[in-house]
């Protein structure tokens, strides 16, 4: 049953008929048991009812019928308990009549009578005349025994239960008419035939199984008033009865539904023989999941994701089958369908991406699988207009309300046809609107919160490396549509051939599906044009004509592979020629067109082919062909000469000859040109970035390239002096002059050090603008020299200090002498250890600093405060604070006296 | 100014330490109060700038040295917004118009409408012109440039043009014919030997010949990247030592490494490593030609005259054909498979001789 168990949405949406049919079932199954247990002769029937099983539309049908056929024969051999069985069943039947209520014990009681009578006494030997007879409530006995006397009775007590029947059946039922004709019939015929020899004038003839009948003679002129009576009850019904017409209505309703589920191929055909206008592609369309001609695994994939939508759409848990716990080591495929659900009960896809050739079946597939799950498909595709604002229309219905008209109120499932084609502003709008980020916006202007996606929504594409799919391709669900097995296109193909009455052969087909690459339309469209040329199709026929072989785009990869793989002869005979391989290389470009990405791509992957050319001439052939295909694209880009773009595929051949093998090959996508072009931009906006920062007065002497190419890396070296890593008040002379030359050239070009927290954690110091990226290469052997930590940390501080000091001299000089406590003032938050050796230096209020100057003002150190200066400020009447610097410290313990600093 | 270039860079045309002639003359030039426009060129690193600004100074004074960065918008037919970066000051603007790419014509006709149409103001105190600086004139389209020859005529009344270029030969013949030509060319090694010492002396350091006859010929006859190598190396070690290593710049390094991968093994795989490290090269913005030019330089340190000229003949063909094209790898690699090939052709030669 698994296998079906996608048929649960079809289950629920015709529960009510399953229900009925289903108590049919069950009813009748131990009836069939006990029929086992007498004996073992219905195997037939028995298979019939395990296939009913998942058939369940058939059923009643079979079901009658396989009981029909006991009834025809094996009434002999049964006895007792058929009779107590079909009692059983007919008993069924009534119940589901409508009979009036005071007639329903009469008839139960007559129902359980008829165990002591035969069949034969009451109608004769009918079975073969009228096996339908099984669906009257008179139910048959098979033993040949009793007396005359004692049937009579029963005659009349029949008679009886029928017209009270009869009468019963005249209110309600229309047809009550032929019931009654059928009993004025059947009493006919009890006078017509009988098995004991009759009073009346008769023939004796022995049928199939050697038992003598005798069949009245009758005068000519009642011959010919039954002849009348037959012809005016106008049709075939009136023999059958009421029972007929159950069956005919039931019949009725399964033909209806089986139109309506599935529409029976042969019964479309009927119908669309009137309607010739109509393609074969429509025509033979698959109507059932199990028709669809594309790869199994693939169409599995898609109902499987549609199938996660479930729990949201439908409130219903998705059967998910749990994952064996050892597949998690594995490699995580991208494209394997992710079974986890998000927090609001979506799949982690919101989207599925189809994508493949032309005329594999996927807006098929698409259509047919989303109707199986129970949905509405709305389709738009190319012939929509797609425009962001009508394509969000389109989008907020779909997903955002169900039809009121429609009467089954399926929810909605939206598929996107041919969305390679769509402008790319709204394959944006999509994205955003799926990931719940767009905004709609109420009349009212407010701006609601997004709202969430609750519908699935499947796209078609046939290139999926059209450059506006590629946001979508990153958040999609993307299937990728295998071609379709050539064998299971032909099968279909004959099969459709045999029902157009088209002669032809499986080897026929199997060119033609070959020729056009499996593309089920194209066939089609092929034989249908043929059936009105002549009606057969041989493989000259195939091979000759160009009918099939359409302008056919084939994908990106499948280009390359024509270039860098030459095709194996496909007979023994065949030769590949250097001409063979330039048409088929020329027709593959020409009908791509877009040169400038094949070639890249063969740029980028020839490399990597396993090529035997120690001499590297063909390369350079081959290269020059690159260079020749670049000037012309260019002049072509440049002066719009279009007349040129006829001499590009050329270039193609050539590569092929020299770089094609028989292997197969590994291609991968062409990133590597597309890469080194942003990454040219970023590094050009980040030039100008430094430029920017450089000081006018330094600036002006820096033109051109010559920053980058002279300045900038030498100048990254410069900055790095050999420092130790200690305090600055510890430094020789030498290394403070060092300090100060870097710090200035550092400001000088506006560079500097800012803390950055690693990824591990740590905080580590890097120069902002990063010239260093911009300047290093990846065998740079100028690495070796790095300052530490603490040094960057120092020469940071120090650049702060110094510009600083800088903006206040500017102002001394253009403020007119503007107090050093003003500035203070002004500045918000300046670290509060620069403006202590300020003070000795422009202030210098304090007598005991002054001495102290002597020995450490020149290092103009502003870090020295922090510890050292710290001890002189406590008597500094709170002109000097501190400010507790988290992660920072220019602490060093070391021994000093009282009399350096007093 | 603290970098060397920088620090001890010349302020006064008196005071500069070649071509002192040439100096003279343009004292001389700017003493008669007015001047055509002017042509300056020469190769990079020769003080091009340098004798620019040591004008502007004799011009106007010392107010010239009051710069100002500014960035000026301009709006293109297309209505695309361009920004391009000006060092200003009172009495001239400064601009490379080159850096805007194809909207350098934009730049130049609105830029230089703005400046010549509004006059100085007080013209008892000061020149009656202002001064609008082009730098990298030869990197100028054939628009721009077209452009750029009607304007210099019209608002010759109100402002001078001094164009600054590496190279007269992309400079169409129209604009040449306009303005003053200027050479200045690069200085010499000697001259460079005695400026990087006499800067050391200054700094008060003390640089052995030997060593600063080393960075000249590093240098490539450029000053300025001779003081920066000069900088570099005194940051390394010093005292200096005659054998201590000369720092190049790492591009140039990184081509070095590459021509010597090249000359070792000739095969596609090969080709396919240099192919990254000239992506390496691109993404990093080294100019094209300047690649190439390293690239066979040091490519010809290994060839016999006979297969020199080959080489160069076909590096001259594809870097010529590199000039039409757009994708610039393509003509790299061809040029690399070529060498490739016929290196390993001569080498097969050679060792087939014995």
């Amino acid at each position: 049953m698994d296998e079906y168990e996608e048929f649960d949405e079809f289950e629920a949406m015709y529960a009510d008929d399953l229900e009925a049919l289903r108590d049919q079932d069950y009813d009748e199954v131990p009836a069939r048991k006990q029929l086992n247990v007498a004996k073992e002769k219905p195997a037939e029937s028995q298979d019939l009812f395990d296939d009913d099983d998942f058939e369940q539309v058939p059923e009643v049908a079979v079901s009658q019928k396989s009981q029909v056929s006991k009834g025809g024969q094996s009434q002999q051999l049964f006895g007792d308990e058929f009779g107590a069985c079909s009692s059983q069943q007919s008993r069924k039947f009534q119940s589901q009549k409508s009979f009036e209520d005071e007639f329903e014990p009469l008839s139960y009681e007559v129902e359980k009578q008829p165990k002591k009578r035969t069949i034969r006494a009451l109608f004769g030997d009918i079975d073969d005349i009228i096996e339908d007879e099984i669906q009257l409530p008179k139910p048959k006995k098979l033993k040949d025994t009793g007396a005359v006397e004692e049937r009579l009775e029963e005659y009349a007590m029949i008679e009886h239960i029928i017209e009270l029947r009869r009468l019963a059946k005249a209110k309600s039922d229309p047809l009550a008419v032929f019931s009654g004709s059928y009993d004025l019939c059947t009493e006919n015929f009890r006078d017509n035939i009988s098995y004991i020899e009759p009073k009346y004038t008769a023939i004796s003839i022995v049928n199939w199984e050697g038992v003598k009948i005798y069949l009245r003679f009758h005068s000519e002129q009642f011959q010919r008033e039954e002849m009348q009576r037959f012809r005016s009850d106008l049709d075939s019904a009136a023999i059958m009865g009421e029972g007929f017409k159950r069956t005919m209505d039931e019949a009725k309703e399964i033909l209806s539904k089986e139109c309506r589920e599935s529409n029976n191929v042969e019964e479309a055909t009927k119908a669309i023989e009137e309607d010739k206008s109509l393609l074969w592609v429509d025509l033979y369309k698959p109507r059932k999941y199990l028709e669809l001609l594309s790869d199994e695994s693939t169409n599995r994939t898609l109902l499987k994701w549609l199938k996660l939508w479930d729990k949201i759409v439908f409130n219903r848990r998705p059967k998910v089958v749990p994952k064996k716990p050892q597949e998690e080591g594995k490699f995580k495929n991208r494209f394997e369908l992710n079974l986890e659900l998000d927090e609001s009960g979506r799949p982690q896809h919101k989207v599925a991406l189809l994508c493949g050739p032309p005329g594999l079946g996927k807006t098929t597939l698409a259509h047919m699988v989303a109707s199986h799950a129970g949905y509405k498909v709305i389709e738009i595709n190319a012939s929509d207009d797609r425009s962001a604002e009508s394509f969000r229309t389109s989008l907020e219905n779909a997903t955002q309300m169900t039809s009121v008209l429609d009467s089954e109120k399926r929810p909605n499932c939206l598929v996107f046809d041919e969305i390679d084609g769509a402008p790319t502003a709204s394959i944006d709008f999509l994205i955003k609107y799926v990931n719940g980020a767009y905004v709609s916006k109420s009349k009212k202007g407010k701006a609601q919160k997004g709202s969430v996606l609750k519908r699935p929504i499947i796209c078609i594409c046939n290139d999926v490396y059209v450059p506006a799919l590629r946001a979508l391709r990153q958040i999609a669900f993307v299937v990728h549509f295998p071609p379709t097995k050539t064998a299971r296109l032909a099968e279909r193909l004959k099969e459709i051939s045999n029902k157009e009455r088209i002669k032809t052969d499986l080897g026929t087909l199997m060119a033609l599906g070959e020729k056009s690459s499996n593309d089920i339309r194209s066939c089609l469209s092929f034989l249908h044009f043929f059936k009105f040329q002549k009606n057969f199709v041989t493989l000259s026929d195939v091979q000759k004509t160009s009918i099939g072989q359409k302008d056919m785009q084939k994908g990106l990869f499948s280009v390359w592979q024509d270039i860098f793989e030459i095709e194996r002869p496909k007979a023994k005979g065949d030769l590949v020629t250097l001409g063979s391989r330039w048409n088929k290389v020329v027709s593959t470009i020409s009908a791509f067109g877009d040169y400038e990405r094949v070639a890249q791509g063969v740029f980028e992957n020839y490399p990597t082919m396993q090529i035997k050319d120690s001499t590297l001439n063909s390369t350079c052939l081959a290269l020059e062909w690159f260079c020749y295909s670049d000037i012309i694209s260019t002049q072509i880009a440049t002066l719009q000469n279009y007349s040129l773009t006829g001499y590009l595929q050329f270039g193609f051949v050539m590569w092929n000859y020299a770089f094609a093998s028989f292997q197969k090959q590994k291609i991968t996508y062409p990133n590597a040109g597309a890469n080194a072009r942003s990454g040219a931009l970023k590094s050009k906006a980040l030039m100008t970035e430094v430029l920017r920062g450089v000081r006018p007065g330094t600036r002006v002497f820096l033109g051109g390239k010559s920053v980058l190419l002279d300045v900038l890396p030498l100048l990254s070296r410069i900055v790095v002096p050999t420092l130790r890593p200690v305090n600055l008040h510890v430094f020789s002379k030498q290394e403070k002059d060092e300090m100060g030359r870097v710090v200035s050239t550092m400001i000088d070009y506006n560079l500097n050090y800012i803390q950055e927290r690693q990824q591990d954690g740590t905080y580590s110091f890097n120069l902002d603008p990063d010239i260093n990226g911009l300047v290093k290469f990846p065998n740079s052997r100028s690495d070796s020299r790095q300052l530490t930590y603490f040094n960057k940390q120092l020469i940071a501080h120090e650049i702060e200090v110094e510009k600083m000091r800088r903006v206040e001299a500017a102002k001394y000089v253009d403020g007119n002498r503007a107090p050093t406590e003003k500035t203070s003032k002004e500045r918000p938050a300046p670290p509060p250890s620069a403006k202590i050796p300020k003070k000795p230096e422009k202030a210098a209020p304090f007598n005991f600093l002054q001495k102290r100057k002597k020995d450490s003002s020149k290092t103009g150190s502003g870090s020295a405060a922090s510890s050292a200066a710290g001890e002189g400020s406590s008597k500094m009447e709170g002109l000097i604070w501190y400010k507790y610097k988290e992660g920072h410290t220019n602490a060093v313990r070391k021994r000093g006296h009282v009399s350096d600093w007093v | 100014m603290s970098l060397w270039a920088d620090k001890h860079r010349p302020k006064d045309l008196l005071k500069v330490d070649y071509h002192k002639e040439q100096a003279e003359n343009l004292k001389k030039l700017t003493q008669q109060g007015d001047f055509p426009h002017l042509l300056v060129y020469g190769p990079v690193g020769a003080g091009k700038k340098t004798r620019v600004m040591c004008l502007l100074k004799e011009l106007y004074g010392p107010g010239v040295e009051r710069l100002r960065m500014e960035q000026m918008t301009f709006t293109t037919p297309s209505n695309k917004k361009v920004e391009i970066m000006t060092v200003n000051s009172n009495y001239h603007i400064e601009v490379n118009p080159a850096d805007v790419g194809i909207y350098d014509r934009i730049v130049i006709m609105d830029l230089i409408k703005t400046v010549a149409q509004s006059q100085q103001l007080d013209v008892n105190t000061q020149r009656e012109f202002k001064v609008i600086v082009l730098t990298d004139v030869d990197e100028l389209s054939k628009d721009a440039q077209h452009a750029l020859r009607r304007t210099m005529e019209k608002y010759i009344g109100n402002c001078r043009l001094i164009l600054c270029a590496n190279s007269t030969s992309r400079v169409t013949a129209a604009i040449r014919s306009r303005c003053l030509s200027i050479r200045v060319p690069a200085p010499t090694n000697e001259e460079i030997i005695s400026i990087l010492q006499s800067t050391c002396k200054k700094e008060g350091l003390n640089l052995p010949t030997e060593l600063a006859l080393k960075i000249a010929e590093k240098s490539d006859r450029n000053l300025r990247k001779a003081l920066l190598i000069c900088e570099a190396c005194k940051v390394e070690q010093y005292p200096f030592n005659i054998n201590q290593e000369i720092p190049l710049p790492d591009w140039h390094v990184f081509i070095n490494d590459m021509a010597k991968e090249i000359v070792k093994e000739q095969s596609i795989q090969k080709i396919a490593t240099v192919r990254t490290n000239l992506y390496e090269l691109i993404i990093h913005g080294i100019p094209n030609q300047l690649i190439f030019k390293t690239l066979l330089d040091e490519l010809l340190k290994n060839c016999d005259v006979e297969l020199k000229s080959k080489v160069v003949e076909h590096a001259a063909f594809y870097e010529h054909r590199m000039q039409h094209g757009n994708k610039h790898i393509f003509h790299f690699e061809a040029f690399i498979a070529r060498f490739m090939c016929l290196y390993k052709k001569f080498i097969e030669d050679v060792t087939s001789g014995f």
